[in-house]
């Protein structure tokens, strides 16, 4: 052990820090990015249709203010809808896949193959039957992320200990407690990470759908932006998707975080 | 032969095996992982079980806990057959810990109780006392993970006794744990029983804690798994530390090591 264990130590110690943290250098590079954004327009390194600078995309936003609020609303509240379909579904239909043998054995791979499909495509048949309101958001989003939240439950149930579950059983859990009470607790962590997953995929769900036919919401904006080509509206659209998407994964994060507390990794318990 | 290993009188047999056998299905063929075992074990009484690796000792627990269905024969507690688990009739401390890492000692200990829907003031102080009684009442709060080897060991052995059924069955429950700690819960589990006067049976691989700890030890041999034989550890009550030097404890643990190597020889 420890002849192995000495190289690698001193490797360690003689390593010197870095002239530039990583977080100075991703700040750099974000500077860079937004300079870049700003610099490159104007000085037609890039057409000004494809790429509006940095401040006149800030403008459109700054102007069209309501605009560009409401519509960030109305996708918002599909959005967080469409999430509780997400995770309620694909929560208790990975809770059900992973957790029963026949239908891990019968579904699980049918639904893993049917993931492989760009939902997109069907998306316009899907309008036939819901129209094109709110609504056809809400469940085209939510099938979207019901997917990968699915199938993370159920591989997450299916790596837990099966000597919690038998040691429940031996103290009298019956099925439903042994389900409620012991499997789906300890599949939080995997489920947080399909959560995560379909939060990300319920985002692009509402978001394309609300592209391809829509009368509202931010993407409807940028569609209709787009057609008129109003670049820096278009870009302000886009980084508005940006924050709303940047902030749901905090959010997930945090709750992720706040589960680590309960739920060490396995190499730290010991 | 199976040897008869039931006792002369039964006055008060807690549990009970009939001509119970495992036989599993392998791709060699059919595999006797515990053969013709039938044994009595009176109330309150505190029994070893011994043997090699793969003598079927973990089937035979997991059989009497009603976890898993005897291929033949018969397990009866307190005059009825066990079919499936029954945590008013037997526990089980297993030897990893199998506490719920999300929950605290405290919660860990009484969840047997919750199960079966008892008040939460009353399974609280439950699990207090016995929290108390293992020496773990400054860590009710604590999670799995923030405790020791041993500590989670005491909070299992702790929920054994929460649970509060006729008969324990420990499966190798010290095993991961070092000598020192192993000795230190040994004597602990030997002061609980004695205040709570449950029937144990504790399988173990340990020789010295077996004659220590046990009224009686059944010795089992392996392919097929069966009992070798019954011993009575005629050793006085309470055990102390000064009864390992003696020659009668230095006689028992032979006896059952010599059991054990001429089965392994074979």
């Amino acid at each position: 052990m420890t002849d192995v264990a000495t190289p690698a130590v001193a490797r360690l110690k003689r390593r010197k820090p870095p002239v530039i943290g990583p977080v100075t250098l991703r700040m750099l590079c974000l500077a860079v990015i937004l300079i870049l954004w700003e610099v490159a327009p104007r000085l037609e390194w890039v057409p000004p249709v494809m790429l509006a600078p940095l401040s006149k995309t800030i403008m459109a936003g700054v102007l069209d203010f309501g605009v560009f609020f409401e519509a960030l609303l109305y996708t918002v509240v599909e959005l967080l809808l469409a999430l509780a379909i997400a995770v309620s579904l694909g929560g208790l239909g990975g809770l059900l896949l992973g957790g029963l043998r026949v239908l891990r054995e019968t579904a699980l791979p049918l639904i893993s193959s049917t993931y492989a499909i760009p939902l997109v495509i069907v998306y316009p048949v899907f309008t036939a039957w819901v129209g094109i309101g709110p609504e056809s958001k809400v469940l085209f989003g939510g099938i979207y992320g019901l997917f990968p939240m699915l199938l993370a439950t159920a591989a997450g149930v299916q790596t837990v200990d099966r000597g919690l579950l038998r040691a429940a059983r031996s103290m009298g859990a019956s099925w439903s407690q042994s389900m409620w009470q012991v499997l789906l607790p300890a599949a939080i962590p995997s489920v947080l990470s399909g959560v995560r997953l379909g939060v990300a995929m319920t985002a692009i769900g509402v978001i394309v759908a609300e592209m391809m036919a829509s009368t509202a919401g931010i993407g409807f904006l940028i569609t209709q932006n787009r057609t008129m080509f109003n670049t820096a509206e278009v870009y302000f659209g886009v980084f508005l998707v940006l924050v709303l998407a940047g902030s749901l994964d905090w959010c997930v994060r945090a709750l992720e975080r706040r589960a680590a507390g309960w739920y060490p990794q396995k190499l730290t318990a010991i | 032969m199976p040897v008869d290993t039931a006792l002369p009188e039964q006055a008060a047999a807690d549990l009970r095996l009939e001509g119970v056998s495992q036989v599993f299905d392998s791709p060699s063929g059919a595999v006797h992982a515990v053969d013709n075992v039938a044994f009595d074990v009176a109330a309150g009484k505190f029994v070893g079980l011994v043997g090699p690796s793969g003598c079927g000792k973990s089937s035979l627990l997991l059989m009497m806990a009603g976890l898993l269905a005897p291929t033949k024969g018969r397990i009866i507690v307190s005059g009825r057959e066990i079919t499936r688990p029954e945590p008013t009739q037997i526990g089980v401390v297993f030897q990893e810990s199998s506490l719920l890492p999300w929950k605290t000692a405290l919660e860990n200990v009484e969840f047997p109780l919750s199960l079966r829907g008892v008040d939460k003031a009353v399974r609280r102080s439950a699990a207090l006392k016995m929290l108390e009684l293992v020496g773990l009442k400054d860590f009710t709060d604590r999670r799995p993970h923030e405790l020791s080897g041993g500590m989670k060991q005491r909070v299992a052995v702790a929920r054994g006794f929460c649970q509060d059924p006729r008969i324990l069955l420990m499966d190798e429950p010290f095993a991961a744990l070092d000598e020192q700690t192993r000795m230190t819960l040994g004597d602990e589990l030997l002061h609980i029983w004695d205040r709570h006067k449950k029937t144990v049976v504790f399988v173990t691989h340990g020789l010295t804690e077996a004659v220590y700890l046990c009224d009686e030890v059944l010795v089992m041999g392996a392919r097929p798994g069966r009992i070798l034989k019954r011993i009575t550890i005629d050793l006085p009550r309470p055990r102390t530390y000064e009864m390992m030097a003696t020659e009668r404890f230095g006689r028992l643990r032979d006896e059952i090591w010599q059991l054990i190597r001429t089965t392994e020889q074979k």
